[in-house]
Formats: C-alpha cells, structure tokens, sequence
C-alpha cells in the first residue's frame, strides 16, 4: 500500500518536473525569438548640401505618407550666402526610391507656383508599398550654383479598418487557447487552437498586420504557422496514447 | 471518455470543414510570392500537417473506443 503511494507520488512529481522543464525550454525559445525582432538599423537622419555660396534646398515632404493619396510635394529654394528665396533661374528635381534601391520617381520643375514653391506631384502608382522610401531633393541655377536635401519616409495604411488592437487580441487569443491546452495537458483544446493558429499563421503570411508586410511580419506569421502545425501534431499524438 | 469523442469529433468536423479553405489559402499565399526559400517551403507544408493532426485524431478517437471495449 505504502509503495504503491510513494510510487504514484514519485510519478507525480517526474510528471511536474517535466511539465516544467517543457515550460522553460519554450520560454526561452521565445525570449530568443523576441530578441531576434529587435531591429538593428533605423532610419537616416536628413542630409541638406552645406555649400556657403549655393543654394540652400528646403521640402516640405512628411515623414509618413498615407497610401492611394496623390502627394504634392514642394521644394522652396534659398540663396545659402543670404538667405534670399530664389524662384528664377532654377530648375529642382525630385528622385524617390523604394527600400531596395529602384527608382520609382523623378521630375523636375522650373516655374514656381504659389510665390515660392518648386512642386511635384506623385500619384498612388509610385507608391504602392507599405514601406520606407528615400527621397533626394537637388536645384541648380544658371550660374552654377545648386544644393540637395534628402531623407526618407514611410507609407503608411489607407485607413485603419482593423486597428493593431484587434491583431493583438486575435494573436493572443490563438496563443492563450493553445498554451492552455497544451500545458493543461486537454488535447482537443491543443489541436483545436493550434489549428487556430495555423490558419492565424497563413492569414497572417497574406495580410501582414495592420496592412504591414515585412520580414519581421513574415516571421512572426511562419512561427505562429509552424508553433500551430507542432501544437496540433502533439495534440493528436497525445490523443493517440491517452488512456482515459 | 465521452468528452473525448464529441471533442474529437469536434476536431474532425472543424478540420475537414476548413481543410479546402486551407488548401486554397496556402495556394493563394504561395502564389503571392511574398515568402520565399524555407519559409516558402512550410507555408506549402501546412495543408499536409492541418491533415495530419485531423487524421492522428481520428486514428486517436478510434483506438481509445477499440481500448475501452477491450478489442484493442
């Protein structure tokens, strides 16, 4: 009788013991996982020409710029040794970049409009993506004197339909329904909800979030497919050999 | 026992119900082109383990009938 007690209590605790090693090992898979979607890089600061006697080129371009919106962009010219605002004379071009390097824009323009500006029009077929471009401002007159400016910016969503609170919520909502199946040891919540998160995965890997198509999306939607594929593969085994 | 067959045959219902949306889905977003190499690779892997799961939990719910009757 005795033995039998210690026995079942000795399986008990190699049971606990496992259960909270499994919780560990995960653990730390996805505090390596978070450390891994730290960015290293950000973007660069604006660069302006510092010629004394050229000409001093200033936009008015914002940092984020809304999707399928036709944008006009303004260049204001100053003389760098005074400071006087040129408006003849001078011919300014735009260039734009996607985030691998294709030039996606150029124009030029040498009449201002509205007293000052020197203006580009770009329609929502240069900017299609939902990512960071870079830009470089550059005029020159008559008399060879000139200058540029550059930096980047973001194309943000159209609209925000399905706010970034409603992904976290339908994340989290996958994840808690699989983590509670699986480490209360309930099979049919396991393969349930990593079934859930499978699809969650492939969604994702279609959708991005809030629009968003990145690597970091990308990854974050291969290993919610990948954790969904394991949870509900171990759930089906443990259905396989439940004794109950 | 009883909560493992209607939970199992919970699974089977869901899982084939949405094993063509799967399939199709899968096609979809490899077609897109927004993922390449391995990634690639094991979205087109998902219909096989979605199956997979649905097929080792009727394997499953069978064998733990056949257990309990005591012909297995």
């Amino acid at each position: 009788m005795k033995i039998n007690f210690l026995n079942r209590k000795l399986k008990e605790e190699t049971k606990i013991k496992a259960g909270s090693n499994r919780l560990v090992i995960l653990s730390f898979s996805f505090f390596l996982a978070f450390f891994l979607f730290i960015s290293l890089v950000s973007a660069i600061p604006p660069q302006k020409s510092i010629a004394v006697d050229g000409l001093d080129v200033r936009t008015g371009i914002q940092e984020y710029v809304r999707l399928g919106t036709t944008q006009d962009f303004h260049i204001h010219v100053f003389n760098s040794s005074n400071g006087v605002p040129i408006v003849t004379g001078t011919t300014c071009y735009l260039h734009i970049y996607n985030s691998t390097g294709n030039h996606i824009y150029d124009g030029m323009d040498s009449v201002v409009s509205h007293t000052f500006d020197y203006g580009f029009t770009v329609t929502p077929t240069n900017l299609t993506n939902l990512e960071r471009y870079q830009y470089i401002t550059q005029c020159n007159n008559t008399f060879g004197a000139g200058g540029y400016f550059s930096g980047t910016f973001t194309v943000i969503p159209e609209s925000q339909s399905l706010g970034i609170g409603f992904y976290i919520l339908i994340i989290l909502l996958a994840y808690a329904i699989a983590f509670i199946g699986f480490f209360g040891k309930n099979e049919i919540i396991t393969i349930l909800g990593g079934m859930f998160m499978m699809l969650l995965g492939l969604w994702l890997v279609m959708n991005g979030i809030t629009d968003y198509r990145t690597s970091l999306t990308n990854t974050v939607s291969i290993i919610t497919l990948a954790l969904g594929a394991i949870f509900a593969i171990w759930g089906s085994i443990g259905l396989l050999g439940d004794d109950n | 026992m009883l909560g493992n067959i209607i939970g199992g045959f919970i699974v089977i219902l869901v899982g084939t119900a949405l094993l063509p949306t799967v399939a199709q889905q899968v096609g979809t977003a490899q077609a897109d082109g927004n993922v390449t190499g391995a990634a690639d690779t094991l979205v087109g892997l998902t219909t096989l383990f979605f199956a997979l799961a649905i097929a080792t939990s009727s394997i499953g719910i069978a064998a733990q009938g056949l257990r309990n009757s005591g012909l297995a």
